[in-house]
């Protein structure tokens, strides 16, 4: 394979991807195998898949993984119920089970004519074994349907993308099969870029006191939702719509960021911010706080 | 020639079966290596290893066969210092003569007194005036006083991959001393009881079907219920004194615990020192509880979780005026108050903040082991006890 073909994904105008990023996507898609993604909230690994899509051409099929989904939801699901009504109330073709068997999203991204790029969104959400219930189908690429006694067999192996939010919970069965990538929060040269794909007329200086202060905010002990790069952008977004001034000095102080509201969204983090900005408390002093 | 790869991954403990040795050969064949080092440390990283916690480890073993580097000791030492920084410590007020006499130190006779330090350094220590530690006068460490000193901070860069690997990033992902709320939530989520209850959601074939045959054919659906965990959690926390430098994480297990939507039921207390005739409800306002009313009311019902430290005076434990409030007048000791919580509840554990090598240290620690199976508050730790209290 040359390296033309390898190098198939390379980031979109809306998206800057790193280098690390890029060779993993491109791994997967030749191995084609499901590419695992995890890291911190706000780092853009739904938003990645979109744009494989994008710059690959393909569509996209999202399967949105909730605590009550099942294995199963992805493939079909038989409406037994509507049938059972239909033949109550003598509606619509009883006789034929095929129109109440529904294809879910695994099913309709295995249907498909084309490539399709399939998104299996946030999947630590489900249930403990949800992705050990996938493996067969994710690794034979075809499913039975048991009321219909037919197969449905991938036309093209899908590009599956896989988010997961927590540390360590997937199955290892499930892991060895994928490829995985921890996605780095972006460091100030990055960020600088991805700001740039966004706001590409910032000015300097309002881009420099920006990360000046976003970075700082991260670095402060103890915060249980640091801000991330979503929030920056918002950020961006509502200081240029109501031409907020930045504080000149070095170190502003917290009264003077303005929207401090759109990078901080916890009630606890905005208390621990004006402790971290009033120091020192006496420890001694400080056992008695109550856990909140 | 990539065997060496593999053998050091698995030394240093990184899963990689061969499944996944096989996919890397898979992608060296088709070239995905592209003829670069970085392409090929990426594409072995993102096929070998499956979690961030062993990116440092695949570092390691990286630069081992690839760079023929041996651990460098002096990174070895340096996590060892950071090691030793990072119990806190109040900051420290000096006198102004003092902060003058410090002053007069130049950089060069500070790094030469490191170096002499940390060759006979072997240790932590906090707050002190000389060695290497936290809060101290020491011109050396972190958060101390020192006009001139030196500091130790984790330092930044990016650069090539390749070099990246010898940078290593991901030291501070390693291992389990980095418990976050959603990792405390992910092992408690699997301390569940599934039972039938909540909303009639789900049809019920057999019965429809029972039913349809009993209306003579007149269709008749019947749904079944849905299953909600059952377990519910009682949860009872020492606060304060020994227990200030683990405060931030107590505090992150309440919020996993709490934060939670999985309990049927979740319940928290706090106590100082030991398990008295009180239990704190909230610590701000002193509002309590009587321990007896808990006993009574979440006995049997719930699964006990304590958190400490155990590590206290004997005379705590087993004086009834043992506790530092001497207005307390209960005729029950700590320990009995103790012994009383491992009566009514089958299911306990007990989780200790303190390093599970260190807990012979203590006289009461193998006591209250004795009363409630003793479990490391770490994510390790924390997964056994989930496992315990099923």
């Amino acid at each position: 394979m040359s390296n033309q073909q390898f190098h198939q994904f390379s980031g979109t105008d809306g998206y800057v991807a790193s280098r690390a990023l890029q060779d993993v996507v491109n791994v997967a898609l030749a191995l084609e195998r499901p590419l695992l993604l995890k890291g911190e909230p706000g780092t853009g690994k739904t938003l990645l898949s979109h744009h494989i899509a994008k710059a690959l051409g393909m569509e996209i099929i999202i399967w949105n993984v909730k605590s009550t989904t099942k294995a199963r939801d992805g493939l079909y699901t038989y409406d037994t119920v509507q049938r059972l009504n239909d033949a109550r109330f003598g509606d619509g073709d009883v006789r034929d089970i095929r129109h109440y068997i529904k294809l879910g999203p695994l099913g309709r991204a295995f249907a498909s004519q084309q490539r399709v790029v399939l998104l299996i969104d946030e999947v630590d959400k489900g249930d403990i074994e949800f992705p050990n219930d996938l493996l067969s189908e994710l690794d034979e690429m075809r499913f039975h349907v048991m009321e219909t006694d037919e197969w449905v067999a991938a036309v093209h192996r899908p590009a599956v993308i896989v988010t997961s939010n927590s540390e360590k919970e997937l199955p290892d069965a499930f892991l060895r099969r994928c490829v995985f990538h921890y996605i780095d929060f972006p460091d100030e040269e990055q960020m600088r870029s991805i700001i740039d794909v966004h706001f590409p007329k910032l000015s300097e200086d309002l881009l420099q006191s920006a990360c000046r202060i976003f970075y700082g905010l991260r670095e402060v002990p103890g915060l249980r939702k640091r801000p991330s790069t979503s929030e920056l952008l918002d950020w961006i977004r509502v200081l240029l719509a109501s031409g907020a001034q930045f504080p000149k000095e070095e170190t502003p102080s917290l009264q003077s960021i303005p929207f401090l509201g759109a990078l901080v969204k916890m009630e606890e983090d905005t208390s621990t911010l004006s402790r971290h900005a009033s120091r020192p408390v006496d420890v001694r002093t400080a056992g008695h706080r109550f856990f909140r | 020639m990539f065997l060496a790869l593999y053998h050091s991954l698995r030394a240093l403990q990184v899963p990689v079966s061969l499944t996944e040795w096989f996919t890397l050969l898979e992608g060296l064949a088709k070239g995905l290596h592209n003829q670069s080092l970085d392409d090929f440390y990426y594409l072995s990283r993102s096929v070998l290893v499956k979690d961030v916690a062993h990116y440092d480890a695949f570092d390691q073993a990286f630069c081992h066969c690839f760079k023929d580097a041996p651990l460098p000791e002096n990174i070895a030492t340096k996590e060892k210092i950071l090691e030793w920084l990072q119990s806190p410590l109040a900051p420290l007020q000096l006198s102004a003569e003092e902060i003058a006499k410090m002053k007069s130190l130049n950089l060069e006779e500070l790094l030469r007194e490191l170096e002499d330090r940390l060759r006979t350094q072997d240790e932590v220590h906090n707050g002190g005036k000389k060695w290497i530690g936290t809060g101290g006068k020491s011109p050396f460490g972190i958060g101390g006083n020192h006009p001139s000193g030196i500091s130790f901070a984790a330092e930044r860069g990016g650069g090539r991959a390749a070099l990246q690997a010898f940078e290593r990033r991901y030291r501070n992902l390693r291992s389990d001393l980095t418990l976050d709320v959603r990792q405390i939530s992910v092992a408690l989520k699997r301390l569940r009881d599934l039972r039938d209850s909540g909303t009639e959601e789900s049809l019920d074939i057999g019965a429809t079907i029972d039913k349809t045959c009993r209306n003579a054919g007149e269709i008749d659906l019947i749904f079944a219920r849905e299953r909600e965990n059952n377990v519910r959690v009682l949860l009872i926390m020492d606060s304060g004194g020994s227990m200030e430098p683990f405060r931030s994480l107590s505090e992150r297990l309440f919020s996993a615990a709490n934060k939670l939507n999985h309990f049927k039921d979740f319940r928290a207390f706090y106590f100082h020192n030991c398990v008295y005739d009180k239990l704190y409800t909230n610590l701000e306002t002193d509002e309590y509880v009587p321990t007896a009313d808990v006993l009574q009311e979440y006995g049997k019902k719930y699964r006990l979780i304590v958190v400490g430290d155990a590590a206290m005076s004997p005379y705590e434990m087993f004086y009834h005026s043992g506790s530092l409030d001497f207005k307390r007048s209960s005729s029950i000791t700590g320990i009995e108050w103790l012994r009383q919580f491992a009566e009514v509840f089958p299911q306990r554990a007990w989780m200790n903040p303190l390093p599970e090598n260190s807990w012979t240290e203590y006289e009461t620690v193998p006591t209250i082991g004795g009363l409630f199976p003793m479990f490391p508050l770490t994510l390790e730790g924390l997964t056994r006890a989930v496992r315990h209290l099923l």
